[in-house]
Parts: structure tokens; sequence; C-alpha cells
């Protein structure tokens, strides 16, 4: 078990996000009005960022008709929260490249969580959610996952071990091993990164039981998780599917024959995007 | 039976449908996933110098290779659901990715 004071200082030693992301995003949180030379003038001087930019703005994810050639197309075309997200979704990448797993299989992870999105983002459209929001929160789910592989791989070699030989959910061998679960951690950094709340909201306790009076955000990105695994996209770190509760179809309001109704489109989304992964 | 291959763009046909949007380096999409390649659209992304694309194989399968691939779904879905099926909206949602999955057999 880790000690409650060593993780905390586990997680201050992470390195921020770079100054590019945070000076962006602060930027896009300065005002309403935003100035998108401005915006552009400060995301080009990371190439990387700015290609992953154009590549997701590009993906059927948007569906946009015409192709968005520039960043401020993409401004302009895609509005000021959906580059804020995708700027989010992009440094996570960035951070955390699919060949980038101590322990865990980061690609596999990395496809799991674009199952997570895409199922999330096609149903958001039917539970009356922000399909904007719903694909971010989706893709970044699991985030607390990729953290403790990067940054306590030591004592995630254990948990990995500890899931084989129980056949458990991976939180639950988290739980054992570390003392609290991805949830938890990824919501910590994700708050000391400064990420909007929104997302923070939804990436700590994604498997929560209890689920009065949680936004329906959460429920759809419990429910998009599950999808997501049913449907065996990637790798979400064990074979296995946690429970559905009844309650969470009631209170999102869709009935399974919706559900299997829009199979086929969240396989598509989520093959179309993984594409743009590498 | 329907699936996805990644294939070198020298071995594109004219026909083959897009499993996946075709997207250059500068991230600009050239094509859309769903549209069947002509002669000149794969004439055009040769120029744009793409090298690989993502497209739909359809197969004939025999009635073995049929109960194989249904034998699979079962088995990834009986492990996937093992530790919950005592709950019945679990069986149910096992019935509708088993539904799913065995859909083109």
């Amino acid at each position: 078990m880790i000690s409650k004071q060593e993780l905390q200082q586990g997680i201050n030693d992470i390195p921020p996000l770079s100054p590019v992301v945070v000076d962006v995003l602060d930027f896009l949180n300065s005002s309403d009005e935003v100035d998108f030379s401005i915006l552009e003038s400060k995301i080009i001087q990371e190439p990387g960022l700015t290609g992953r930019i154009l590549n997701l703005s590009n993906s059927s994810f948007f569906g946009m008709p015409g192709a968005i050639g520039s960043l401020k197309d993409a401004c302009l075309v895609l509005g000021i929260n959906a580059i804020r997200n995708l700027v989010i979704s992009s440094a996570m990448m960035e951070k955390f490249p699919s060949n980038s797993g101590k322990n865990l299989d980061l690609e596999g992870l990395w496809k799991h969580a674009v199952g997570t999105a895409a199922a999330a983002k096609v149903l958001a459209k039917h539970v009356h959610l922000d399909e904007e929001q719903a694909f971010t929160a989706g893709l970044l789910h699991d985030i607390g996952k990729m953290i403790l592989d990067a940054h306590f791989s030591e004592q995630y070699a254990k948990v990995i071990a500890y899931q084989e030989e129980n056949e458990c959910l991976i939180g639950e061998a988290e739980e054992k091993i570390i003392g609290t679960d991805h949830s938890e951690v990824g919501a910590m950094v994700a708050e000391s990164w400064n990420l909007p709340a929104e997302i923070t909201n939804s990436i700590s306790l994604h498997h929560s039981p209890q689920f009065q009076n949680k936004p329906e955000m959460f429920h759809l990105i419990n429910l998009a998780d599950i999808l997501s695994r049913g449907l065996a996209i990637g790798n979400a770190g064990d074979p296995f599917i946690p429970v559905l509760l009844p309650e969470i179809l009631e209170i999102l309001h869709i009935d399974f024959p919706e559900i299997k109704q829009n199979l086929t489109k969240i396989e598509a989304l989520a093959e179309n995007f993984s594409s743009l992964l590498d | 039976m329907k699936t996805t291959l990644n294939i070198s763009l020298s071995d594109a046909e004219e026909g083959m449908e897009l499993a996946a949007d075709v997207i250059d380096a500068k991230g600009v999409r050239l094509i859309s996933a769903g549209t069947a390649l002509s002669a000149s659209s794969i004439n055009g992304l040769q120029k744009r110098n793409i090298q690989a694309i993502s497209v739909y194989m359809y197969e004939e399968l025999t009635d073995d290779q049929r109960d194989d691939k249904r034998k699979k779904i079962e088995q990834q879905l009986d492990l996937c659901f093992s530790k919950v099926i005592d709950q019945p909206s679990m069986l149910k949602l096992k019935q509708i990715l088993l539904e799913h999955k065995s859909r083109d057999l």
C-alpha cells in the first residue's frame, strides 16, 4: 500500500503540462471573446499539438463536410469549447504515447478510451448531453491508469500481477495494492493540471457504485466504458465488464434496444478515430 | 462477413470501400470512410503521397469458419461477463452484444 502522503508526494512530482498547453488553456479561460489569431500563434509553437488538433478536427468525430486546413479554420468552425477539448486530448496523447507503457498495454488502453469516447459521443445525442464534452470525458476517463503506470510503475507491476492472479477488475487490484484507484488518482492529477472541472469530475469516481445525485455525464461515461469493454474495443487492463446498474439506464432515459441500434455507429467511430492515435 | 484490413495504397483497387477516413500529413481529410475508391481517387491519393489505407473486405465463410468465429465471440463474451452474469441486466446486455457481433455470420 502507498500512504496518502507518498501518493500526494508522487503526484506533486509529476511534471506539469507543457508551457504552451498551459498558456493556451489559460488564454482560453481568460475571456469569452477569444482572438483566434492570437490563439493560433500560441498553439503553433508546438508543432505536435498543431498536427494533432488538425487531425482530430478533421476526423469524422466532428462530422465536418469540408476539410479543415488551418488552426484558424478549426477555431472558427468548431468553436472554442471544441478547441479547448482538442488541446486537452492532444496534450494527453502527447504525454502518454501509445508505445510508452511500462506495465500496461497503452496502445490497447488508448483504444479502449477511444471506444468509450465514441460510445459517449454517440449516446450523448440520445440523452441530450453535450457531445463534445462526452467525447473528451470518455477519452480521458482512464488517464489515472496511465499516470499510475508511468509514475508509480513499480507498484503498478504488482497491480497487474494481482489482477492476473485474482482475475478481477483492474480497479480492484489498484485498491488492493495501492490503496486507491485510477479514477481518484486521475482526478487529483487532472486538478493539479488545472483541467476544466467538468472533465476532472467525470474522471473521478466513474466506477463509483453510489449513483444518486451524480451528474448525468458520470452515468453516461460509466455506460460508455461498459459498452467499450463489451464490444472488446482495445484493452481496459482486464478482460471483464463491471456491472451496469439498471438505475443508470433509467436516469439516462435509454433502453437496451436503443443501445443496440447504436452499436455499429459506435464501432465505426472508434475505428475511424483509432487511426489518429499514433 | 465484413472485416477491416489495412493495405498499402499500391494494393488498392477500384471499388474497394474505405473503412476509415484518409487523412494527409497536414491533417486534411481527403476522402471519407464509406466511399468506394475509383481509379481517379486512387490516383489522387498517390499524388498526395498517401502510403496506406483502411478498407473493408468481404469474405465468404465456410460453415466451419462461421462456427469458429461464433465460438470465439461466445468465448470472449463468456469471459467478459463471467463475474456479473447473475445480474439480469447484464444477461440482457450480453445477449444484445452477442446478436450484434454475430450479425454478419
